[in-house]
């Protein structure tokens, strides 16, 4: 499933002293089985974005035209919104609401916590609140699995997790995406994570969506990045870094592994 | 559901002279303007009322229209209060009788009188929310009320928990609202269903907003503690409030405003 987001735009508190341009005029497609990731900074209109893709808000004018049924949204924090009395009755949450009977929802969710790599027969019974902060979003990311989405958004799913826990959610996604070929659009702010991963990516700023292509195209323009307040890849930044200092790096140099390449 | 647009104690910022007032100002005025409200025996003065409380709206540039989504909110309320009294009050004049039902002139009188009372009690009491800061207003209670802590009464305390209180209001609101998106998002439904469903339906939001409420309110306590924090004794202020003469004009308007009302009582008006 396609989707089709066009001339969205999104007002908050209309007609208030308070009122905020959230989006202003979005326009844009993101194919099936693609991986999207959707930069900008704190404020940019990214979560707003996405949250509409899912069907939560209902835009000021425009539209978004997808199967809201299929998309299965992962918010910031998800490990907040665990509330049952064990891991297995919390992930059996999305798919009961679907209309799943207890049997079926119990499959559904441990076929989707061994996709996050949680074993079901060791830690479902456990109570959600005494699991690690890694343990809790990977569960977290289960219950919204569990609902058997074809499109996955994941807004910024690797916040406050250390470097391991980073890495390790986001190779889980880029395996589940494979398995289950599935559309995912990734929010985030990390240059790295967006150019090893994703095949699309939308710059957003200030509501407004200010580019849209494939990150190479996207981190040809550095210095517009950069004026937005978004950054380069490391491998990039370092490579500009020589250059600058005389060094002659003709290649095209995004990842560390290009830098290296380009070195040698 | 937009829990962004409620009104209820917010601030509507501004730089009017009403919002420079001192706050302790702005709260006894307030007072006062509520139990003048319960003095008042005619509709004449109640119009007078009203037409002091407009230019106070005015001067504080607050649109009319904002406040009047907070009467919204009580409107319910207010017309229920006119039909129990319309119904239930005594008197001779029967305008209207149908079987146990009966209006009476005295009834209609004393409905509007009600809900006459009633929005002016809210209008008077929004705008000095409106019109203050949530901190200058309690402290402004603070100061007002540290006579009464040589009575053992403790005014710091009180005021700290209202600011607390007042201050994650927001926080919460924007908390409940996330929960909510992200359950509603895993297939919960909060608007349909009968009583008991919609019940059940608050558990996944009840349950992870109150683990929020409970570690926000421990990371407050830790951050408090490490600014050494430790009650009221002895504590300087960043904005000591000073009465200006403005302040002082303010209150010399409203004692005439309350003489007026206390006199009016005394003269039979419509």
């Amino acid at each position: 499933m396609d989707i089709k987001v066009s001339n969205l735009t999104h007002i908050f508190s209309q007609g208030m002293p308070f009122e905020t341009i959230a989006l202003n005029g979005i326009t844009c497609d993101i194919k099936e089985g693609e991986f999207a990731a959707i930069i900008g900074r704190t404020g940019s209109g990214k979560t707003t974005l996405v949250q509409h893709i899912a069907g939560l808000l209902k835009p000021t004018s425009g539209s978004v035209d997808a199967d809201r049924k299929k998309i299965g949204i992962v918010f910031q924090y998800p490990e907040y919104q665990l509330f049952e009395e064990t891991v297995l009755k919390d992930v059996c949450f999305g798919p009961k609401n679907l209309g799943f009977n207890e049997e079926e929802a119990e499959a559904l969710a441990k076929d989707a916590l061994r996709l996050v790599g949680i074993d079901p027969e060791l830690m479902g019974a456990l109570s959600p609140f005494n699991l690690s902060g890694g343990e809790k979003r990977r569960v977290a990311i289960a219950g919204v699995l569990a609902m058997k989405p074809e499109v996955l958004i994941l807004d910024e799913p690797t916040a406050g997790l250390d470097p391991k826990g980073h890495d390790g959610i986001l190779e889980m996604i880029n395996d589940i995406k494979k398995k289950k070929n599935l559309t995912i659009i990734l929010v985030s702010h990390n240059m790295d994570d967006v150019e090893k991963y994703a095949e699309h990516v939308l710059v957003m700023h200030d509501g407004k969506l200010v580019m849209d292509d494939s990150p190479k195209e996207v981190f040809k323009q550095g210095e517009k990045l950069i004026g937005i307040g978004l950054g380069l890849p490391w491998g990039e930044t370092i490579a500009n870094s020589l250059r600058e200092r005389g060094k002659q790096i003709s290649k095209e140099v995004l990842s560390y592994e290009d830098l290296l390449g380009a070195l040698k | 559901m937009a829990i962004r647009d409620i009104t209820l104690g917010q601030y509507f910022p501004g730089e009017s002279v009403i919002h420079r007032l001192d706050p302790r100002v702005k709260i006894i005025a307030t007072l006062a303007f509520l139990v003048s409200l319960f003095f008042i025996k005619s509709f004449s003065f109640f119009a007078f009322a009203a037409v002091c409380l407009a230019i106070c709206i005015k001067l504080s540039g607050v649109p009319f229209k904002f406040m009047a989504k907070g009467l919204k909110a009580i409107m319910l309320l207010i017309l229920l209060t006119m039909v129990v009294n319309m119904l239930f009050t005594p008197g001779e004049v029967v305008i209207f009788s149908i079987w146990k039902i009966t209006i009476t002139k005295e009834g209609i009188y004393r409905a509007f009188f009600m809900a006459i009372r009633l929005v002016l009690l809210i209008f008077g009491s929004s705008l000095l929310t409106l019109t203050t800061k949530p901190i200058a207003l309690t402290d402004g209670l603070e100061r007002l009320m540290s006579p009464l802590s040589k009575l053992g009464l403790p005014a710091h305390e009180l005021a700290m928990m209202m600011t607390i209180a007042l201050r994650f209001i927001p926080t919460l609101l924007d908390e409940t609202d996330k929960i909510m998106k992200a359950q509603t998002a895993r297939g919960a439904d909060f608007e349909n269903g009968n009583l008991k469903e919609k019940a059940k339906a608050l558990i996944p939001l009840l349950v992870p907003l109150f683990v929020s409420a409970f570690r926000i309110a421990s990371d407050l306590a830790m951050a408090m503690e490490a600014r050494c924090y430790h009650g009221g004794s002895g504590r300087t202020r960043m904005n000591e409030m000073k009465m200006k003469s403005s302040d002082a004009w303010a209150f010399v308007l409203l004692v005439v405003y309350f003489a007026a009302i206390i006199v009016s009582r005394r003269f039979d008006l419509f």
